[in-house]
């Protein structure tokens, strides 16, 4: 049996641990709040922004434009966004354990990491070509409309002919789900039988061609929304990463913690087993002795 | 009628409002009660509500402004009280 010693510095030191992880915990919850009130106040732009584009689209007879156009797929690029930091349980691991098992690829696959995590795992990934990249998994949208920039611009000048988001999806706070989400070529949102209605207005049943003033046209407007739809998609798979980071770490250090109590209490109940071990030893010893004096 | 200033981050200004005033990419322009159903792409530049008698100056990026039935949004990647 371990002494006591040995075991009273253990448990010190599992307290130390226990305040660490339940200190990380609460740091956790708040930037999950944080988090999830800045995706939050997303929400308008985007649901706007589909709303403006749904009423172009239905306007218009034929849409043809190059981030449509669906090109024989020589090589895909796969954009793996993970956190920078670990100790966020299985957060991860979990999205490169269903990145490394995809489905097999008929074209050539290279991945460009956005988090720290994300591009260490693709440079010791085989089989695939890593993208070199100083794009950081910064929730803000003007990263995200760089990240997106820098996709659609390979993809326009054909160094890939596919662009594939994989990250973890928010479920819930103890569940994030791992998605690969086709980003380039574009598909458009599927174009509803109804036209929107205008916000505010009855349906009367009619398209919107007719009372819509569109300045400077329906194609132009169409081409300029078109971006701004892949921006917001990268937007929200940082989103989804930050939100999904913050509450598995929360997840996990919340266990990590009611593990160390559990450990504490147990050693806490061996350590007071030694010691009145020790104790009724001792008494035993000097009663002893007392006795042999006597005799 | 009801305007509203939003970027992909938070929501500039959503409140009642008399007038706007939007740069479009034809030119700037201003829209007033029960003006006609527009869709229109912005440049970067100013712009104005008048809300409660007072003038409200935004800086925006480029983006785009929708109007009908008294509900106005400007959609833009950044935009500052000036």
């Amino acid at each position: 049996m371990a002494g006591i010693k040995e075991l009273r510095l253990r448990i010190k030191a599992l307290k130390n641990t226990s305040k660490i992880t339940a200190a990380m915990k609460m740091v956790s919850a708040a930037k999950l709040k944080k988090a999830q009130d800045a995706f939050a106040r997303t929400k308008p732009y985007a649901v706007r922004m589909e709303e403006m584009f749904q009423r172009v689209l239905a306007t218009l007879e034929s849409v043809d434009h190059p981030l449509l156009k669906v090109r024989e797929n020589k090589r895909t690029r796969y954009v793996v966004v993970s956190s920078d930091r670990g100790l966020a349980g299985a957060f991860n691991n979990g999205l490169f354990r269903a990145f490394t098992r995809r489905p097999a690829d008929a074209a050539s696959v290279e991945a460009l990491g956005i988090g720290r995590r994300a591009r260490d795992f693709l440079a010791r990934a085989k089989g695939l070509a890593p993208v070199a990249t100083d794009l950081s998994n910064v929730p803000t949208y003007a990263n995200a409309a760089a990240i997106a920039e820098s996709l659609t611009r390979d993809y326009l000048g054909g160094k890939v002919d596919q662009v594939v988001l994989v990250y973890n999806n928010f479920r819930s706070v103890i569940s994030q789900q791992p998605v690969f989400v086709p980003l380039l070529p574009l598909t458009l949102p599927a174009k509803g039988d109804q036209p929107v209605a205008p916000t505010g207005a009855a349906k009367d049943g009619k398209g919107y061609k007719d009372i819509y003033f569109f300045e400077p046209d329906a194609e132009t407007l169409f081409a300029e929304l078109l971006p701004k739809l892949v921006a917001l998609q990268v937007f929200r798979a940082l989103l989804e990463n930050a939100v999904g980071e913050h509450s598995a770490r929360m997840t996990a250090m919340d266990n990590a913690t009611k593990n160390t109590k559990e450990l504490i209490s147990s050693l806490t109940l061996t350590m007071n087993r030694a010691r009145q071990a020790a104790i009724t030893r001792e008494l035993i010893e000097i009663v002893s002795g007392a006795e042999t004096l006597k005799g | 009628m009801k305007i509203q200033i939003l970027t992909p981050e938070k929501a500039v200004f959503d409140a009642e409002a008399e007038s706007v005033r939007v740069p479009g990419e034809l030119g700037g322009f201003e829209v007033l009660k029960d003006h006609a159903p527009i869709l229109s792409s912005l440049v970067p530049g100013e712009v104005r509500v008048i809300a409660d008698k007072k003038e409200l100056t935004f800086r925006v990026s480029k983006g785009f402004f929708e109007f009908s039935h008294n509900e106005g949004v400007v959609l833009v990647d950044t935009a500052e009280r000036a």
